[in-house]
């Protein structure tokens, strides 16, 4: 590398250049050039034609001017200069600048400074790019290029969620179908078993009710979810189309069909929080076909189940008919239970030989309370032992409980016999409970 | 001031230069990485949905033609349905065909040695119970009946509320038995203890 110091004294030739350019000599130079104006002496020619060939110019040669001078300077500045001063005076601008482009670290800072100012530059472009792509609310160009990367995005999204939801919507509109024929045949299979159908009925009701519940299992295990959206999202989407399409129905002039739309929207809305559904659904249809036909405890367990599960009108129905007392049984049950205190009771001879004989009955299913009320007639006048024989043995049974009778009467004489009247308080403690020989 | 002109140094300025440069590059590295790894996270995902979203609407078709079908198969079996639960929980009080019910079940078992003679019969203003999706219409009867019929009168309103033979839905919320001639007793006729009861029903409607 050629140093900055050797370029100074070596290549002085850039001098040259200066000089070949008057306009830029600067004034000081001027007076240190040869006057053009000195007129030249004309030389008396000497020998023949030959000797001059050329004729000698009359004006002083250059380079004869040029070596004055420099003889010129170096002994005039010999003298007049101090070591340490400058010989040649300012280096002349041109120069300067000439110097600077072969300045390396000039260079180099440059080459970095642009660098710099390069990636400045890539990083705008970049930031710029990611804001128009990554702006979910950036539109400015939509005009142009129609949605950036991210509204692509959530629009592709969005018609994902709504395709899904429609078949969501009609899956769930199925399984309400399949769910409702199910609580139909339900209710149909737990009548018929009461009424002792022919078996073949009852077999063709049970496949029946099977094929309903395949379809509804079907249904219910149609995924509800896609592309990781949350189960939530569905949810409330499939809950908000419903409950559009039910307002619908119920802004809409009536028509044959409208009522029944209104009732299965309604029923399908509420089977979506149902979370009893996944235990209902958990019987297993394999096990079933294998152990065809149907035991009967387990298609009442399947009936039950939906019509307990269900909040529509069969559960309704199902769960009313569920509550309601059977009178017939716990009236058995007395029958029954003073049957085997007095075994002549309800056989016509109460007049001749005695026993015990009801009055009244009192049921109220909403206290749960019973009263009895009635008279025993013994001979032996023993029928204060009559009436807690048969208050024990009320006791006894199953279905009732808390007995009370606290006032004992008795009147009579040893010849026409003696009786008393009785009124026994008694609560139902399980009706469904099987009775109880006592 | 003197202290700040060592940055007018070439060298000092290109170590400037060099360090933000560094510091630029790594910035916009990390958040190139971040950025690009979304983006291109976002465009695979567009894809996916766009085929997922492609084959979502043949399924949809299939559900649609299957709701269809089963629309027009069952609407029979709706209809049915709908009739049966009109008549078993009706949406209005609907007395007047209980009242054909109850007096046709009544004459059907009255016989002159077995009597079932309903003798009252009153509907009380319909209940809001708290919970339920249902009203209550109470209905008391006054009934003089061998204990035989009473028994079928029992079966009566226990086998009411079938969606197979469209009876409403009836519930005896108390009964209040007199046995007024007892089997044996001289007046009796039927040979059987013969009762007057008083029954307080309940049958419902539908909200």
């Amino acid at each position: 590398m050629i140093k900055y110091k050797e370029i100074k004294t070596k290549n002085m030739p850039l001098f040259k250049l200066k000089k070949e350019n008057p306009a830029e000599t600067s004034p000081k130079e001027a007076p240190t050039m040869p006057p053009s104006s000195v007129p030249a002496k004309k030389e008396e020619p000497v020998g023949n034609v030959y000797t001059n060939i050329f004729e000698k110019p009359t004006a002083p040669r250059e380079e004869d001017v040029k070596s004055d001078i420099i003889k010129g300077v170096f002994t005039s500045e010999e003298k007049k200069l101090k070591p340490g001063d400058n010989i040649l005076g300012p280096l002349p601008e041109l120069e300067k600048k000439i110097i600077g482009a072969f300045d390396p670290s000039k260079r180099k800072l440059n080459l970095i400074r642009t660098g710099f100012f390069a990636l400045i530059g890539i990083s705008l472009l970049l930031i710029g790019f990611f804001y128009i792509e990554l702006t979910p609310n950036f539109d400015l160009l939509t005009g142009l290029r129609g949605p950036n990367t991210v509204q692509k995005l959530n629009n592709t999204q969005k018609d994902v969620i709504a395709l899904q939801t429609s078949i969501n919507q009609k899956n769930y509109l199925l399984l309400n179908y399949y769910l409702q024929e199910f609580s139909y045949l339900s209710d149909t299979y737990l009548t018929a078993r009461n009424k002792s159908l022919p078996q073949n009925k009852i077999t063709d009701l049970t496949n029946q009710m099977l094929l309903a519940y395949e379809n509804a299992l079907t249904k219910w295990k149609e995924p509800m979810v896609v592309a990781g959206i949350p189960e939530e999202t569905f949810k409330t989407e499939l809950k908000n189309n419903l409950t559009l399409e039910l307002a619908k129905f119920k802004k809409a002039e009536a028509a044959p069909d409208t009522e029944t739309q209104i009732n299965s929207y309604e029923a399908t809305i509420k089977l979506i929080d149902n979370k009893r559904l996944s235990s209902f659904f958990g019987f297993n249809t394999d096990e079933i076909k294998a152990a065809l036909p149907m035991d009967d405890s387990k298609i009442v367990s399947m009936a039950n189940t939906a019509l307990e599960m269900l909040q529509n009108d069969f559960s309704t129905i199902s769960q009313l008919k569920s509550e309601r007392m059977n009178w017939a049984t716990i009236i058995n049950e007395i029958d029954k239970v003073t049957k085997s205190v007095d075994t002549l009771y309800n056989t016509g001879f109460y007049e001749e030989l005695g026993g015990i004989q009801y009055s009244a009955y009192d049921l109220d299913a909403s206290s749960g309370r019973i009263v009895l009320t009635g008279n025993v007639k013994r001979d032996d006048g023993s029928t204060f032992s009559l009436i807690t024989n048969l208050m024990d043995a009320l006791d006894k049974s199953l279905m009732f409980s808390n007995i009370e009778n606290r006032n004992f009467p008795k009147s009579g004489t040893n010849e026409e016999g003696y009786s008393s009247t009785f009124r026994i308080e008694l609560s139902l403690e399980n009706p469904t409970l099987p009775t109880t020989p006592v | 001031m003197e202290k700040l002109k060592f940055l007018k140094s070439k060298d000092v300025q290109t170590k400037i230069y060099l360090v933000l440069s560094v510091i630029v590059l790594l910035i916009m590295g990390y958040y190139s990485y971040m950025n690009f790894s979304k983006f291109f996270s976002m465009r695979e995902q567009i894809s996916v949905n766009e085929k997922l979203h492609s084959a979502l609407v043949s399924t949809d078709q299939n559900v649609g033609d299957e709701l269809k079908k089963v629309k027009e198969e069952g609407s029979a079996l709706e209809q049915k349905i709908k009739n049966e639960i009109e008549l078993v929980l009706p949406k209005t009080e609907s007395h007047t065909s209980l009242t054909r019910a109850i007096e046709k079940f009544s004459n059907d078992i009255n016989r002159v040695k077995d009597p079932f003679m309903l003798s009252n019969l009153t509907y009380s203003e319909p209940e809001i119970p708290e919970s339920g999706n249902y009203n209550i219409l109470p209905v008391k009867m006054t009934i003089h009946s061998t204990y035989s019929n009473f028994y079928k009168f029992l079966d009566f309103i226990d086998n009411s509320g079938a969606l197979s033979d469209g009876s409403r839905l009836l519930d005896v919320q108390s009964i209040v038995i007199n046995f007024v001639s007892p089997k044996g007793s001289e007046d009796n006729i039927s040979g059987q203890d013969e009762i007057n009861f008083n029954a307080s029903i309940n049958a419902y409607i539908r909200k």
